[in-house]
């Protein structure tokens, strides 16, 4: 049966002759490796008294607090979490870091969302080492009902070509 | 016959059709917010070393002193050089915050005035847990201290007020 169904291709193909050029791009890169090297650290934030919602903590990805708010009083060491990506130099990486909930380690039904602030896409200036190092910061909106404690949560960032 | 053109069209069809692979760190960064609600500090009971007596003819650096928990230290030998008595006390301060915070304690010391000046040199714990009533109850912390007397200090009252302040860690 393959052998019909060859012979009847064969006899069908076309007796003209014709060029047609058609160009074949190759991109071979070498695995994306992608490292934690910090955490990010909103420090410490103090609620002032009354009733108030959507006071905004935020650090950006320089590492620059933003706790302009007056209901809310910033303290303590703060960071952005940082990654370390390498791959093939010259290369465009794209960077996916979705939201993190933030849990309160007092009760874990509570919870914060650190809408992150993230590079969307990062050039390699290396292939291999060292890499490129990114960082990630991120906001959470706070009002007069959240409740205290200290809230952990995962970033899960991933990367691709 | 020009296959390669076909060939070509394969080999575009296999690159397009390669996943983009998604790479994950061995680990992911973590993010840490801490939220306080704000810390009061209130004055329960002030401090009182209670009346002492000079009773020693010439003597130097006898320290009356009250500690946390309220036991007096009067002089190095009680009822002979100095003689205390009343109802001496420690100051006491309440913090109300966030549930199982850690404060730290700030008591500078300052000077009791009076018909002279005594230094006096506050007794504070460095740091308070408020506890899991922190945010209700609170908890409330006691502030003993001492004085420096000689048998030349002026007799009289003395009084000084207290600047303690309470911040989160």
């Amino acid at each position: 049966m393959p052998a019909a169904l060859l012979a009847a291709l064969c006899s069908s193909a076309p007796a003209f002759a014709a060029t047609q050029s058609v160009q074949v791009n190759a991109s071979i890169v070498k695995p994306l490796v992608l490292t934690r090297l910090q955490d990010l650290d909103l420090g410490t934030v103090t609620l002032g008294p009354g009733v108030w919602s959507n006071a905004t903590v935020a650090i950006s990805q320089a590492g620059v607090l933003s706790c302009a708010n007056a209901n809310v009083v910033c303290t303590g060491a703060t960071q952005a979490a940082q990654y370390n990506i390498q791959g093939t130099n010259k290369q465009t990486v794209n960077v996916t870091a979705p939201n993190v909930i933030l849990v309160n380690q007092n009760d874990s039904t509570k919870t914060l969302t650190l809408v992150t602030d993230a590079p969307s896409s990062v050039i390699l200036t290396s292939s291999g080492i060292p890499g490129v190092n990114f960082s990630i910061g991120g906001s959470v909106a706070l009002s007069s009902t959240t409740p205290a404690g200290t809230y952990v949560g995962t970033f899960n960032v991933t990367v691709d070509y | 016959m020009r296959i390669f053109v076909t060939s070509g069209a394969i080999a575009l069809i296999g690159l397009a059709s390669t996943p983009a692979l998604a790479v994950s760190p061995a680990t992911q960064a973590t993010a840490t917010a801490k939220i306080f609600k704000p810390l009061t500090i209130s004055s329960v009971q002030n401090l009182d070393f209670g009346v002492i007596v000079l009773s020693g003819s010439s003597f130097t650096n006898e320290t009356v002193a009250i500690d946390q928990t309220g036991a007096l230290t009067c002089g190095s030998n009680p009822g002979v050089v100095l003689t205390c008595s009343g109802a001496p006390q420690v100051a006491k301060y309440k913090l109300v915050g966030t549930n199982n915070a850690t404060v730290t304690i700030s008591s500078p010391g300052f000077n009791l005035t009076g018909p002279g000046t005594l230094a006096f040199t506050p007794n504070a714990p460095t740091t308070v847990n408020l506890g899991a009533a922190g945010s209700t109850t609170g908890v409330t912390f006691s502030i003993g201290g001492s004085i420096v007397l000689a048998s030349t200090t002026p007799d009289g009252v003395y009084s000084g007020t207290f600047a303690v302040t309470a911040d989160y860690q």
